[in-house]
């Protein structure tokens, strides 16, 4: 599957009711990435992308062939960040603004002009901390300083009343970001959400060096744009794969993508190579079990089309794959020895979807996974938190949601969880179970009392959701502040439960 | 390359300086003073007066001399501080054609940026006389905490004026400048502006390079010298009411002496501890007895007076370092600017909340100038190597369902910026969404102001937030604010440019123009008449005063008699002129005059 599919320009997404798998498999596709590379990155076997693809074709979001393009990804957009605000509007496609446009009548000598060429079309291929040159681990003061080196050389000020015709607009871009790049970095709340969402935690732990200063040569393969698809239905993310975003994407991948990258660039990079180097000899891989609902949801795709792929990937069934596994089994022992849960499990869960049948396996990847939610508990809940109070609420729920997996016995989280599942809307059904988790772990808060009854009027039932209000007052009898509680949980029974 | 002057139009004084050889200067005006009164005054005779003679006539000519223009200026007839206005000054205050503020001088109404540009018409001919060259290009300042409509009336006044106003500057920040300027610094600084009408605060990062960045900046437009004056009448109106039972107020005349005397009391207070303030015969009484005013005022007193005008300053100072993420250590030097710093308590609440002495290196009426010149010539000479990075002063948004304000560029982003964020519909079916943009810090969209709005039409009928639409603010270089508003879906979108709303018509401001070249004109033919008059004058005196010797030198011979009955004429025919203001005819004369002069010095002179 030698191919770039690639998106097609201006298609209306969200309008297509895409499944979570076809949603996901569309992130990926950035006219760029072949098949094979998204398969890697979703941890799923290439077929199955095929199979996908083949639908998003029919559907209009995906083109089948590509040609080979740029690697430069289309942006798409964040939802309710106002941080990450983008230059669409002002400049069209990047691809076309990075060009320097050679006969416009400019007021700027050629070096200048190759200057604010060159950094606008990075301005979304590197992260803040490339933006500005300065380490991961850098402190306000290096950041500051190293903003003050370059940010003036980009204000219009600095062209006061020149000619600069589509350079103005890429002049007012750079130094827009670069502001808000500084604006972000020196901030420790935002910094921190940055971070996460750019997984530059791990990143400084492992490699506070300068990046580099040339523009990133090589886009990672699969990185993910965004996922699209309504606040209500969070796509439950089935394979995130080690291979995310490394680069941090300027279209940041959307907070509920948060996916920590544990594996080491050369080693991306050689499994890669192999990849590509086996490819003759073993074009596709097999799906030993389907798992996810895509063979129902692709119900209407052409059935024979549907059995000639299943054949050809039953056939090729091989060595290559049953490698991979031993060295995904491998990466996953070397990083649970270093510590590193998480990697190993991402690894693992990788290694079970190339053979969902060892038992033995699965039991590991369970462990790990549990060790792993324990260790990214910290970050999540500092995520929510951070997006909590951005009022981002369909994020919080889900990166609450998260820590929950890693402490299942922490009742405030729960707690939390199932409010920020409520703010979120959408899913009253999840808060409710969230709630009740909470009251379970610690049956003589009345706040958790509350927050289950609000629960239940979201869910519609009002009976329920009054039952906890007495268990509430009850447990708190003479607490003015419950009672106000209360009473206000209270009223917002007929609306909520309506 | 063309000079750029810098223009701090302040409340009550107002001052002008230029870059000259990389050294900024402030120009002084007519009278040698180094600031103007920003006053403006129309005589009986319809003459307008501006600056330090319209302050002189103010007493006498209280109804129709405009003081503080500035703290009308861009606001709506509406708002509170108009009404308050309306009750407490001396001239008169009236509603304009589009819910704007106009002043009633004499017989015609002007707005206020016409009486703005009255002032800024004046510093520009100060400094075509200091420069001996037209001036065309200015910078002005205006308050930091000034909202965009009262940026644009500024900007309208300068064109009125006939200017071209290349940037428009925060005070607080132009003072920064002039204090940076040329240092190479690399600081944190705070500029604590308490000027005559306007309070402001600012923190800037001053970087190596000559890189000035503002971190934060607030402040209150309806806080400043002024309201420390209004607290020494009020005292001393209920004093003497206390005392004659007569209200002072009902008398506009007594009420300007009383603004004057309390301006002085207080300046005079910065530097002895006890005043006196005496206003003989001040108001007559109900038994038409004159009744004087007499009242010692002292130091403590003043302070207890405005001790929580003071607290309102501190207050938002600490709110600014709040905003700012920064601690009161973090800054290291104090600057203050505007003339009520002068004042002690001021200044050691200045060093009790920063913990630090102010600086005291620049001058606090002429800094704001002078870094408004350097700003200017940092614009238009690449030899200058001084960037500013500005921020918005307020928050921009739009207004959301239950008119709740949502922000999408926060208070202190450095401009220029552009930020967007995802909206959903309120209500199902919904096929149209009215963006409302607006500018302020309330969380309740009614409380802010309303910059434009637009609506995007055609989106899918759907339920509530199904449909997503994305709302992108941009303010470019220029701080022109762009609102577009894009369906995701669909891709349709709509936007605007969001122009402040200064109380004027385009055509107004084009027609006002007009008016004040009108007025320049004239006011040039009379400064060149003047000139002329002068030199005249001279001639004639001097000729006058030789008369009775040249006459019994000569007057025994008929040549003699024939040239004193020339010169005679001549005086006579130029007096004649003059009275018509005819100043062609009178340059005319003095040709005649010169030689006449010369003859009778010959006359004088020679041995007998």
């Amino acid at each position: 599957m030698n191919r770039a599919p690639r998106p097609v320009p201006g298609c209306a997404v969200s309008a297509l009711r895409l499944s979570p798998e076809e949603s996901f498999v569309l992130s990926c596709v950035d006219g760029a990435s072949t098949v094979d590379e998204i398969a890697a990155a979703l941890g799923v076997s290439a077929e199955r992308v095929t199979v996908t693809i083949e639908r998003l074709v029919s559907v209009g979001a995906v083109e089948a062939e590509a040609r080979p393009v740029p690697r430069t990804r289309s942006t798409t957009v964040p939802r309710g960040d106002p941080e990450t605000s983008r230059y669409r509007h002002s400049t069209g496609p990047r691809e076309a603004a990075s060009a320097p446009v050679e006969d416009e009548q400019v007021d700027l000598d050629e070096g200048r002009r190759q200057a604010i060429a060159t950094l606008h079309a990075r301005l979304d291929r590197v992260d803040y901390y490339e933006l500005l040159g300065v380490p991961y681990d850098a402190d306000k003061k290096t950041i500051k300083r190293a903003y003050y080196a370059l940010a003036p050389d980009f204000h219009p000020d600095k062209f006061f009343r020149r000619q600069l015709g589509s350079y103005r607009g890429r002049v007012e871009a750079i130094f827009a970001r670069l502001s808000l790049a500084l604006e972000v970095l020196t901030n420790p709340d935002r910094q921190a959400a940055y971070d996460a969402e750019h997984g530059i935690l791990l990143r400084r732990a492992r490699t506070p060096r300068p990046p580099a200063v040339e523009p990133p040569a090589v886009a990672p393969s699969g990185a993910a744009k965004t996922t699209t698809s309504g606040h209500s239905a969070p796509p439950p993310a089935p394979h995130r794969s080690p291979t995310g975003p490394r680069h941090a994407d300027p279209t940041p991948a959307p907070r509920r993508a948060i996916t920590v990258d544990p594996m080491p660039e050369d080693e991306r990079r050689r499994l890669l190579a192999k990849k590509l180097s086996s490819r003759s000899s073993s074009e596709t891989r097999p799906e030993p079990n389907e798992d996810g609902p895509s063979g129902v949801r692709l119900a209407n795709d052409p059935k024979g089309h549907m059995e000639a792929l299943k054949s050809r990937f039953e056939a090729a069934k091989n060595e290559t794959d049953r490698r991979q596994l031993e060295r995904f089994v491998e990466r996953a022992k070397e990083a649970s020895a270093r510590g590193d849960v998480v990697a190993a499990s991402n690894a693992l869960r990788i290694a079970i979807s190339m053979a969902p049948n060892n038992e033995e396996l699965h039991r590991e990847a369970a462990e790990m996974a549990k060790a792993a939610a324990v260790s990214m508990a910290p970050t999540y809940v500092q995520q929510a938190e951070s997006d909590a109070s951005g009022n981002r609420w369909g994020e919080a729920a889900l990166a609450y949601s998260k820590a929950c997996e890693g402490r299942p016995t922490d009742p405030a989280l729960q707690d939390r969880t199932a409010y920020a599942t409520l703010r979120a809307g959408g899913q009253p059904r999840r808060a409710v179970e969230y709630a009740r988790r909470a009251v379970e772990l610690a049956p003589n808060v009345p706040e958790y009392h509350l927050t289950l009854a609000r629960a239940y009027f979201a869910a519609g039932l009002r009976k329920s959701g009054e039952g906890e209000i007495d268990r509430a007052v009850q447990l708190a009898p003479n607490d003015a502040r419950i009672r106000d509680l209360a009473a206000r949980t209270r009223e917002s029974a007929p609306t909520e439960g309506a | 390359m063309e000079r750029v002057i810098g223009i701090d139009l302040g409340t009550t004084n107002s001052c002008v300086a230029i870059v000259e050889e990389g050294v900024p200067t402030v120009i002084p005006n007519r009278g040698g003073y180094k600031t103007t009164p920003s006053m403006v005054a129309i005589t009986e005779a319809g003459k307008r007066l501006v600056g330090h003679i319209a302050k002189r006539q103010a007493i006498t000519n209280a109804e129709n001399t405009v003081y503080s223009a500035k703290r009308l200026i861009g606001r709506k007839w509406s708002s509170p501080q108009v009404r308050n206005a309306v009750l407490t000054a001396s001239y008169r205050i009236v509603e304009g054609p589009h819910q704007d503020v106009r002043v009633q001088l004499r017989d015609k109404t002007y707005s206020v940026p016409e009486i703005s540009a009255m002032i800024l018409q004046e510093m520009k001919l100060y400094a075509e006389d200091y420069l001996s060259e037209p001036v065309q290009k200015a910078v002005i300042t205006v308050p930091a905490y000034f909202n965009d409509n009262q940026r644009q009336a500024t900007k309208d006044a300068g064109h009125i004026a006939g200017l071209d106003v290349i940037r428009i500057i925060n005070e607080p920040t132009a003072a920064a400048l002039a204090y940076g300027y040329g240092k190479n610094l690399e600081k944190t600084i705070a500029v604590f502006d308490l000027g005559g009408g306007t309070f402001d605060i600012s923190i800037l990062e001053i970087g190596a390079g000559g890189v000035f960045k503002v971190i934060a900046t607030a402040g209150d437009t309806f806080l400043g010298g002024e309201d420390f004056d209004a607290r020494i009448i009020d005292w001393l109106v209920e004093g003497f009411k206390d005392q004659h039972g007569v209200d002072l107020r009902q008398d506009r005349m007594a009420l300007q002496r009383l603004k004057d005397a309390a301006e002085k009391a207080k300046c005079e207070l910065s530097g002895v501890t006890e005043t006196e303030i005496n206003l003989p015969f001040i108001i007559s009484s109900s038994r038409n007895e004159a009744l004087h005013l007499q009242r010692s005022f002292t130091r403590s007193t003043l302070e207890s007076l405005c001790e929580d005008l003071i607290e309102r300053c501190v207050e938002i100072c600490k709110q600014t370092l709040e905003d700012a993420h920064l601690d009161r250590d973090e800054v290291e030097d104090v600057i203050l600017v505007g003339g009520m710093t002068r004042m002690p308590r001021v200044q050691s609440a200045v060093a009790e909340f920063f913990g630090r002495e102010p600086s005291k290196n620049v001058h606090p009426d002429e800094v704001v100038a002078l870094g408004a010149a350097v700003q200017g010539a940092a614009l238009v000479d690449d030899s200058q190597h001084m960037i500013l990075l500005d921020v918005t002063p307020h928050a921009l948004g739009i207004m959301t369902f239950g008119s709740n304000f949502e922000v999408l560029i926060p208070q202190n982003t450095t401009v220029p910026t552009e930020r967007s964020k995802i909206f959903t519909t309120s209500r199902d079916n919904q096929t149209a969404v009215k963006i409302l943009v607006m500018q302020g810090e309330s969380e309740k969209a009614t409380d802010n102001e309303l910059l434009g709005e637009f609506i995007l039409t055609g989106l899918r009928r759907a339920a509530k937030g199904q449909v997503e639409i994305e709302v992108n603010f941009e303010i470019n270089s220029d701080g022109i604010v762009s609102v577009s508003a894009k369906d995701l879906e669909t891709g349709q979108h709509q936007s605007i440019q969001v122009t402040a709303a200064s109380g004027l018509t385009k055509e107004e401001v084009g027609q006002m123009m007009e008016d004040a070249k009108e007025y320049l004109v004239e006011r040039r033919s009379n400064d060149e008449f003047e000139g002329i008059r002068q030199e005249a004058e001279k001639l004639m005196a001097e000729i006058e005063r030789m008369f009775p010797q040249v006459e019994q030198i000569v007057a025994s011979s008929d040549f003699g008699r024939d040239a004193l009955g020339k010169a005679r004429g001549i005086v006579k025919k130029t007096r004649e002129l003059i009275v018509k203001k005819d100043a062609a005819a009178v340059k005319e004369q003095i040709e005649n005059l010169s030689r006449t002069h010369r003859m009778f010095k010959g006359v004088v002179s020679r041995p007998q």
